[in-house]
């Protein structure tokens, strides 16, 4: 089953006579159970086609459906209570709220909703086990490490039991040892919990740990690569040469 | 490039950050130069020195607005400063020297500051006018007034303003040249985390905090005795710092049990309130001080002046009980009441008499510590006085005392004490029965007056002079104008005495322009601490900027982020507001038990609910421009 379906996306931005396409046209479908990496060199759309699909910017053109929702469609006021209760996400920079505990930033999602505080509080022991935090649940971001935030953001973006998580850079800011225990966190959240993931990376060890990888090209699909059954070390080895192949600036071929 | 070329281009880019600083400036200035023009206004001049009291009041409140002003210029630069940090590091970065970035902010700030002192000048001219149309209505005066623009009031603005950008620029010199480049460019960002709350010295001090107000507030109702002005100067100490640890220490560990009960659950309303609200408790604890106190005193005077106007007729009448009186004066009240018929007036003619004799008041609590040598009482018969007009209470059995300043006395009722009449060959010690908080005659003199039955009144009368009273009250006040012209026609001047008109119009004028000078300076005060907590909110709000991105992302509409900024600004508003309020209750209430009597609920009431008004503009600008960042992030 299809959890997203994106037909012909196309996003461009500035005026009528100097207009600079983003996205020339994407079809891209990802079924539920799915992790998916998007990968490409810089300023081939990896991050404006996440915001695309992730209702956080609209497409110029083109058809987005996730769970049979279009959501290029939907109004604001919708489009925000859609991604409040089906999506959830994680930033580069773990964006929490300085001002909320781990705790409090967890349960963000859930704090206009309805769930009753004994139902919250099983969502949040579960989550926070599950990523390791429950000891830090009454500190402020400030007191605590990068990798430990990410942590904490992945929670807050998986609390709400959401369709489809999408993540852009997670381990952008991390050392190579929280990035890699971190995506282990994410791979297991994968393929326990059934979670969907999105993930846009430049970084190979990163969508290693995907099931399957999207490269983009100046705004198009390029390929895209199926780990299956390959273990890790070889899927990324796929990665590698993919990549050299790709070429363009910001990466080094090997 | 030279350097004025990029003062012009900073100046013209930077505009949306400038018309603020730019705003704040010529409005103080407008502020200054209409008060420096009412202080150099010769109708002002000569109303002041009615009293010693206004006279000082206009004093200390040209320095209070002084004061005031330079706080608000400095504040609100520093604010500017901060929003400009960022550039301020970048040209330093691409290596214009600090002399360079100095000097160009020096230009910056003369332009400023001379462009805002002269639209502020022009201004002010313009707004004097309605102003100075207030104070003469207010004043009870119809004189004309004529636009003159004032020189001395120019010149005074002028000096005033130039000192305040040569501070200003001192500021900007110290950030350029004690600031690194680090610093210059996290300025913006930086927000003091508070260290958890909880800790036993919070727990204490905010004990303290409360423990300091209610003690205020408590000793307020009882410092008017022989030190009073230490014990005004304690209840003051007591309320500004028990205010201060409130907002330090007690609202963050109430927030902070109250935030540890949720235990993470957080409704989301709270997450942009409560939450950044205890984030910043600290550093908002002094500006949430000075606005409480600045509130506080605001209403208190505003509440004291306007109710004193407000029962200026009450209180005059109280000293004034009829429009005209004559004592021992039957000719001329004779011609007073002929050219009165003459002239078509309606009025009233009563007699009266009294006994005039010495009297010992020693005993009586209020005289304590005063000691007067020849005092002498007037002394009335109930029953005269009553067939004047006058409805009082039956003294029978011992005396009433008449006191328009019974409320004021600082030592307690004279109710129950005696004190002693010397007739010529024996002396009558009689018990005050009750007080009366007016006069049974229009007086010039000291004496004390009493009313005593009729019995006791002959007793008096057998051996001493009556003196007789006519006495004239207007059937209509619209008369009161002609009618006081013809008592001055009839009567030669040396032998007049004050009449009841006369009287309300000099007690309108004072009281008038006390009104004024607490109103202009409460909307000085007011405008002032609305604008620091709208800069402080707006750079609040820079500083959210990202949580509000993150929060649209994660699928939180704007409603429900501005349902959470309304509670925000509630608090930051209403807080300061509610407790100013109180204190200005308590301040209105010690100071009515020793200045006034009258009716001080309604126009109290009033000032408040206008004070208020104004207050939730400010609130609600705050709000839009929270609105408008939200919309501005994603």
């Amino acid at each position: 089953m299809n959890i997203l379906e994106a037909k012909q996306v196309r996003k461009s931005f500035g005026s009528r006579n100097q207009v600079y396409q983003v996205l020339k046209g994407i079809d891209l479908n990802v079924r539920a159970g799915e992790f998916v990496g998007i990968m490409g060199p810089s300023g081939a759309g990896k991050t404006t086609l996440l915001n695309v699909l992730a209702s956080i910017d609209r497409p110029t053109e083109g058809v987005i459906e996730i769970g049979g929702s279009d959501i290029a469609r939907m109004k604001d006021r919708d489009l925000s209570n859609f991604r409040r209760e089906k999506l959830g996400f994680i930033f580069q920079d773990y964006n929490l709220l300085d001002t909320l505990t781990v705790k409090e930033n967890i349960l963000l999602p859930l704090s206009l909703g309805k769930q009753n505080r004994m139902e919250s509080e099983r969502m949040f022991v579960d989550i926070a086990k599950a990523l390791g935090i429950t000891e830090l649940s009454d500190k402020y971001p400030n007191e605590i490490s990068g990798g430990q935030k990410q942590r904490t953001s992945a929670a807050r973006a998986l609390i709400n039991n959401p369709s489809l998580v999408f993540a852009d850079e997670p381990t952008g800011a991390l050392d190579s040892k929280s990035a890699s225990s971190l995506l282990g966190n994410l791979e297991g959240i994968n393929r326990e919990r059934n979670v969907t993931i999105m993930m846009v990376t430049h970084d190979p060890v990163a969508s290693s740990y995907c099931s399957r990888v999207v490269f983009l090209k100046d705004g198009q699909l390029y390929t895209e690569l199926y780990r299956g059954d390959k273990e890790r070390k070889d899927f990324f080895g796929d990665i590698m040469s993919v990549q050299s192949a790709l070429g363009g600036d910001g990466y080094d071929t090997v | 490039m030279t350097l004025f070329d990029l003062v012009r281009r900073s100046m013209r880019k930077n505009i949306k950050h400038y018309y603020l600083y730019f705003f704040s400036f010529i409005f103080s200035v407008m502020l200054y130069f209409v008060f420096a023009t009412l202080q150099h206004d010769e109708s002002v001049i000569k109303g002041a020195e009615l009293s010693l009291r206004l006279d000082q009041s206009f004093k200390v409140a040209a320095y209070l607005l002084l004061a005031i002003v330079a706080v608000f210029v400095l504040y609100a630069n520093s604010i500017f400063l901060k929003r400009r940090s960022n550039e301020i590091g970048i040209y330093q970065l691409i290596g214009l020297t600090r002399g360079g970035v100095a000097r160009m902010l020096m230009i910056e700030n003369m332009l400023l500051g001379i462009g805002a002192l002269l639209v502020g000048i022009a201004t002010g001219i313009v707004v004097s006018r309605g102003f100075l149309l207030l104070l003469v209505k207010l004043m009870g005066k119809e004189a004309f007034i004529e636009l003159s623009i004032s020189i001395p009031a120019i010149m005074q603005t002028a000096i005033v303003f130039i000192i305040l950008v040569a501070v200003t620029s001192l500021q900007s010199l110290r950030v350029v040249y004690k600031s690194t480049l680090i610093d210059l460019f996290t300025a913006r960002r930086t927000t003091e985390l508070s260290k958890q709350p909880g800790k036993i010295s919070q727990l204490l001090f905010g004990v303290l905090g409360i423990v300091l107000i209610v003690f205020g507030y408590w000793y307020s109702g009882r410092m008017v005795n022989s030190y009073f002005i230490l014990n005004a100067f304690i209840v003051l100490a007591a309320t500004i710092f028990g205010t201060f640890f409130f907002f330090r220490a007690t609202v963050g560990w109430l927030l902070h049990l109250w935030r540890k009960r949720k235990d993470g659950h957080l409704a989301f309303r709270d997450t942009l309130s409560t939450a950044a609200i205890m984030h910043r408790m600290k550093s908002n604890a002094r500006s949430l001080t000075l606005i409480t106190t600045l509130s506080a005193m605001t209403l208190g005077m505003i509440g004291v002046a306007y109710s004193l106007y407000y029962s200026v007729e009450n209180s005059t009448r109280g000293m004034f009980p009829y429009d005209f009186a004559f004592q021992n004066q039957a000719e001329f009240a004779s011609s007073f009441e002929k050219e009165l018929t003459a002239a078509g007036i309606s009025f009233e003619q009563k007699e009266l008499a009294s006994v005039e004799l010495p009297v010992d008041v020693a005993k009586l609590p209020s005289q304590a510590s005063a000691y007067w040598a020849d005092l002498k009482a007037s002394v009335f018969s109930n029953d005269s006085l009553e067939q004047a007009g006058m409805t009082i209470v039956d003294p029978t059995g011992g005396a009433v005392l008449f006191d328009s300043f019974a409320n004021s006395d600082m030592f307690g009722s004279n109710v129950g004490y005696d004190v002693t009449l010397k007739m010529p060959n024996n002396e009558l010690d009689i018990t005050i029965k009750e007080v009366e908080e007016k006069l049974a005659m229009n007086t010039d003199t000291s004496f004390y007056q009493l009313a005593v039955d009729r019995t006791t009144y002959e007793k008096l009368a057998s051996g001493a002079q009556e003196v007789p009273y006519l006495v004239f009250t207007l059937g209509q006040e619209e008369d009161s104008k002609e009618a006081t012209a013809i008592y001055k026609k009839v009567v030669p001047e040396k032998e007049q005495r004050v009449v009841y008109y006369d009287m309300l119009a000099q007690q309108f004028e004072a009281n008038g322009l006390m009104v004024f000078i607490t109103g202009f300076l409460g909307l000085v005060f007011l405008l002032t601490t609305g604008s620091i907590l709208y800069f402080r909110q707006m750079t609040e709000a820079e500083q959210e900027r990202q949580t509000f991105r993150t929060l649209r992302q994660l699928g939180f509409s704007i409603p429900d982020m501005m349902n959470s900024i309304i509670w925000k600004q509630l608090f930051i508003f209403g807080l300061p507001l509610a407790i100013g309020i109180l204190h200005g209750i308590f301040a209105i209430k010690s100071a009515s038990s020793f200045l006034f009597s009258a009716s001080i609920l309604l126009p109290a009431t009033v000032a408040f609910i206008v004070y208020a008004a104004i207050y939730a503009i400010f609130a609600a600008f705050t709000i839009g421009y929270y609105r408008k960042i939200m919309k501005d992030v994603l």
